[in-house]
């Protein structure tokens, strides 16, 4: 017996002549929740279909629940789906929905009924049990089509987008839903989404994925901390990405603050600095000299442009009350750990 | 993956055991394969073998090959074992059987090829095909086996014929004087020095009843969408009624108002006095039956694009300034110019496909589709010839249908993309409005006019001679008395009309499943062919209906398969014919089905096979009732695909039809034609009322056949 819920051996997909997915390597424990992150065509949708087995790999193992499934079809699979329209069939109620798939594999009806109308009741759907699905709700259609997807206990529950059809308040309440059903349950989860607030929200791991591969992995501190790369930083939420070069010392410098690190003399690198991690300061000579070339009010925070000799710096200020005016002359503070290098050499493009 | 295969193959194991017990040919030699193979027959005894090859590999481990070619080989020496294909003059039971003297085959090598079929299938499985599952593997091996045997087949068997040597000449000269020939190809009319050829009295034909069909289509289509006239629903009711007519009943009643002794014809020679005339006898009087039996078609086409040029253009048009005309012009016109081109297209493809109209009212001039009927039943009786005529007019219908849907291909852009496109098309300018409703009135009023005829018509004593009304002619068709011995059906029509019903009705919920399948295994299947899988099951669609008679005589009248006289020939040239339309209606009405229906059914266990019924079946209740009340009017209603498969056993409705008009016997022919009339129209209520209960339609534009029959074409 094995711990993983889904392993991935050296998996290649190709549409045609068109590489989907470069070969993959990686696992997901039982009761972990990972997430799936990128732009759209990054091969996401590919890797959670390949799992669900509605692909089929080019190449390579697909392993789910210690079983080699490379080959197996879809409804031979212990996987449950929640698909971005939900997919929940137009023609059945919702208890018909449930115990679809329960009758699909050959329970007894009145028992499929039976646990339809428990996992109905788990989340909150009794009352909704002999209604159509067009006379639901957004999130109850979404709740439903995640009770159908659960009462068939999947080695491994997938996500496609759940979240994307659903209005922004409603999205957050939901996914604090699926996060906290995941927890109680020992769920283990593969989300696929392109929005990266919500990966950070709800997962364990997080693979951020780019034409076809996994960019990085790993926790959302450490992909939001941690990039490895412009474009991970640049994905995980607005980051200033300042193109420096090292001092005869090897080190790179943030106007007089010392950025950790040490890189050979006059090598090339990617400074990255999240702009709610700076400050701007009106007085003193600390930090990097620069001057506010506009300044917007968002409400909750002041948007600071300012140009400095590294470049423009995206600031986003908590004080409102007291801003800066546009054309100041400032300095730019930072925490030396909250700037971040990125040497040259792994940078892809 | 594993556990439906023995179960399965047991079945077809024992499909084929009982196969090769029951009677293997239709008529002469008594026994089966296993009897007369083991008296030492030698062809049979090689479909034995292969069969038990086939067999032993199904139950080895293996992946496939060995078994699906065995069962290949098998099944090729039943229908092509040289000697006996094509073989004429039947079988001749005095002599002993030999491989050039057999007689066709019956229920045990039916049975083996399907048993085989099977095998192929489980093979398919084998080779891992659409994942193993084993109703997409059993549904592509005998729909393919289907498109083979009743259309391929067929269509080989014209190109053979018209490639066998004639005579003396060879084989390349007898092809040329087949389908050169200046009965085909002279343009002698054009220099006014005598008779054109066939071929392009039918090309001429069709380009002038297209272009007027698609001259109406649009100011109908222009009436009913954009004069914001409310009372468009008449209109569009009237132009329905040509498409459930048998299309020879507008010649019909074109014959009783402009004949010689026509009402019209005599009413006009009186006032005028001069000689009534026949000059509705000839090419005018053709174009005017086809382009008022074809015009609704055009008019459905051009309609259904008329309704998706997104109103939002026309409105933005108008915001830059630009009048009704000048948006009219320069925006809506070139919008739907795709569509123009495909009702030009269809138009002239069923025109020249129409056997009907140019044999009661075409005089003298003759089109390839008459050019063939004479060839088969005539004088002049050719069956090489005539294959010719076939291939000429199955080609330039072939290249018809690649322009057309060429050019519809190009309509696509103007669909609108479903939402947010509210907003009100803009009217016709003036100039244009008026003479829309002008012409679309008089064009109402000759509908009117020519179905009142058909309705009076059938209760006149003797039409142009004696108007009062009598019940004489339906009597003489339905008439139902009580004889010594319980009810008599005394009409003449009674034979051909139950043959009708049962034959069509039986064919037309087998043409809607086979065409419905073939849409989801090309929409939701991958395999390996798909896209020549498509093409031939769209094949028959492009075919006219006798060139698909002509291809069924010469394929099907002489062992291995010997069917012309049956009923089966009758209903498997339905199948071929009609099953593109259950593709198309099925294509587009998948494509509204959102694919992740299909992929969470079977995330969560369910079979294909529970998928399709569970959840493709109830959604697509729609497109079910479409295809078959489609096949069923299209059935009725062929003339030219029948005409050569009737049998005065079964006879047919359209065909008997005919052949009172030919003997000049309008009374009966008219009763008949009203009660099919009246039949078909109940049939498109039926659909309606289904219609109406199928809840789960999206978009409900139009009237429900409108969009079907749009896409269909």
């Amino acid at each position: 017996m094995t711990e993983d819920a889904v392993s991935f051996e050296k998996v290649i997909k190709k549409f045609g002549a068109v590489q989907a997915l470069e070969e993959q390597n990686f696992t997901i424990a039982k009761g972990e929740l990972v997430s799936m992150l990128g732009p759209s065509g990054c091969g996401k949708t590919t890797t959670l279909r390949l799992i669900a087995g509605l692909e089929m790999p080019t190449a390579g193992r697909i392993v789910i629940g210690g079983r080699d499934v490379s080959n197996v079809p879809t409804n031979l699979r212990s996987i449950g789906m929640v698909f971005q329209s939900y997919a929940l069939f137009p023609h059945l109620n919702i208890l018909e929905n449930v115990a679809y798939g329960l009758i699909a594999k050959q329970t007894p009806k009145k028992q499929a009924l039976v646990r339809a109308m428990a996992q109905l009741e788990q989340l909150g759907l009794a009352e909704k049990t002999y209604k159509l699905p067009a006379e639901l709700s957004g999130g109850q259609q979404q709740r439903a089509a995640l009770a159908r997807a659960l009462v068939l206990e999947p080695d491994v529950l997938l996500f496609d987008e759940p979240l994307s059809n659903l209005d922004a308040k409603l999205r957050r309440q939901v996914r604090d839903e699926i996060r906290d059903l995941q927890q109680a349950l020992g769920l283990s989860v593969v989300y696929v989404t392109h929005d990266q607030t919500e990966a950070l929200a709800i997962s364990d791991r997080i693979f951020l994925m780019r034409n076809g591969r996994i960019e990085q992995s790993g926790s959302p501190r450490e992909l939001y901390d941690a990039p490895r790369s412009e474009f991970v930083a640049d994905f995980m939420g607005d980051a200033n990405v300042l193109k420096v070069k090292a001092g005869a010392d090897g080190h790179v410098r943030f106007g007089s603050i010392p950025v950790p690190g040490s890189l050979a003399p006059g090598a090339e690198a990617i400074l990255v600095a999240r702009p709610e991690l700076l400050a701007i300061a009106r007085e003193g000579q600390e930090g990097l000299p620069g001057r506010v070339a506009r300044a917007s009010y968002l409400g909750g925070v002041m948007e600071y442009r300012v140009e400095t000799e590294l470049g423009t710096l995206l600031i986003a200020d908590r004080n409102v009350r007291e801003p800066v005016r546009g054309g100041s002359d400032v300095h730019v503070l930072a925490a030396p750990e909250d700037l971040r290098l990125i040497p040259q050499t792994t940078l892809s493009i | 993956m594993k556990y439906p295969v023995p179960r399965l193959l047991l079945g077809w194991l024992a499909v084929l055991v009982a196969a090769g017990l029951a009677p293997w040919y239709g008529a002469g030699p008594s026994g089966g394969l296993f009897a007369l193979s083991i008296s030492g027959f030698p062809p049979l005894l090689a479909v034995l073998s292969l069969v038990a090859a086939a067999s032993f590999a199904a139950m080895a481990p293996g992946r496939g090959i060995p078994q699906i070619a065995f069962a290949l080989g098998a099944i090729g020496v039943i229908l092509f074992l040289p000697e006996i294909a094509g073989q004429t003059g039947g079988f001749r039971a005095s002599e002993p059987l030999t491989s050039a003297n057999q007689p066709p085959i019956g229920a045990g090598a039916v049975l083996t090829v399907i048993g085989l079929l099977g095998i192929i299938a489980l093979g398919l499985m084998r080779r891992g095909l659409m994942g193993g599952e084993s109703f997409g593997n059993h549904l592509l091996t005998f729909i393919v086996a289907v498109l083979f045997l009743f259309i391929l087949m067929p269509l080989g068997e014209v190109f053979r014929t018209v490639l066998r040597a004639d005579g003396e000449l060879s084989v390349a000269a007898s092809f040329m004087s087949r389908t050169t020939g200046s009965e085909i190809w002279s343009l002698a009319c054009v220099s006014g020095s005598g008779r054109c050829g066939m071929a392009w009295n039918s090309i001429f034909l069709g380009a002038a009843v297209a272009t007027s069909c698609t001259l109406l289509g649009l100011v109908a289509a222009l009436y009913v969408t954009r004069t914001g006239l409310r009372r468009t629903g008449g209109v569009r009711l009237l132009s329905l009624l040509p498409l459930v007519t048998p299309p020879f009943v507008v010649g019909l009643a074109l014959i009783l108002l402009f004949g010689r002794s026509g009402t019209i014809t005599v009413w006009a020679a009186d006032l005028m006095g001069v000689r009534p005339s026949r000059w509705i006898y000839g090419p005018q009087g053709v174009w005017l039956a086809q382009t008022l039996g074809l015009a609704p078609l055009a008019f459905m086409v051009i309609h259904t694009v008329l309704l998706s040029v997104s109103p939002s253009v026309e409105e933005a048009s108008s915001t830059l300034r630009a009048s009704r005309w000048y948006t009219f012009r320069t925006v809506t016109l070139p919008l739907i110019r795709p569509g123009l081109a495909g009702a030009f297209l269809l138009s002239f493809i069923e025109s020249m496909a129409d056997l009907g109209n140019p044999l009661i009212i075409g005089g003298g001039f003759q089109v390839l589709a008459t050019g063939i009927y004479f060839k088969i039943v005539g004088a002049q009786s050719d069956l090489g010839d005539a294959a010719g005529l076939g291939l000429v007019l199955l080609m330039i219908s072939l290249m018809a249908f690649f322009a057309q849907s060429w050019f519809l291909k190009g309509a696509s852009y103007v669909t609108v993309t479903g939402k947010g496109d509210s907003g009100r098309n803009a009217l016709l300018p003036a100039r244009v409005k008026f003479p829309v409703i002008v012409i679309t009135i008089i064009w109402t009023l000759f509908i009117i006019l020519i179905y009142g005829t058909v309705l009076v018509g059938g209760f006149a004593e003797l039409w142009g001679r004696n108007y009062s009304p009598t019940l004489r002619h339906f009597e003489q068709a339905f008439g139902v008395t009580m004889g010594q011995y319980g009810i008599v059906w005394s009409g003449g029509a009674w034979n051909s009309f139950s043959t009708t019903l049962v034959i069509a009705g039986l064919a037309a919920p087998v043409t809607a499943a086979l065409g419905l399948l073939t849409a989801w295994l090309i929409a939701r299947c991958r395999f390996p062919g798909r896209v020549v899988f498509e093409f031939t099951a769209m094949l028959s669609f492009a075919m006219p209906g006798t060139v698909v008679g002509l291809a069924y005589v010469l394929a099907f009248n002489a062992p291995p398969i010997e069917m012309t006289g049956t009923a089966a020939i009758l209903f498997f040239a339905f199948i071929s014919r009609n099953m593109p339309v259950g593709v198309r209606v099925g294509l587009a009405q998948l494509s509204q089905i959102d694919r992740s229906l299909d992929e969470v059914s079977l995330t969560m266990g369910a079979s294909q096979w529970m998928t399709v019924r569970r959840v493709l079946v109830p959604l697509l209740k729609p497109a079910i009732a479409t295809a078959i009340i489609y096949a069923f009017v299209s059935a009725v209603t062929t003339l030219s695909q029948v005409i050569f498969l009737v049998s005065p056993r079964y006879d047919w409705a359209t065909t008997y039809i005919v052949s009172l008009v030919e003997n000049t016997n309008y009374g009966p022919a008219i009763a008949y034609s009203v009660v099919l009339i009246i039949l078909l129209i109940a049939a498109i209520g039926l659909l309606q009322i289904l219609l109406r209960q199928a809840v789960f339609r999206r978009r409900d534009t139009d009237a429900p056949l409108q969009p079907a029959v749009g896409e269909i074409r």
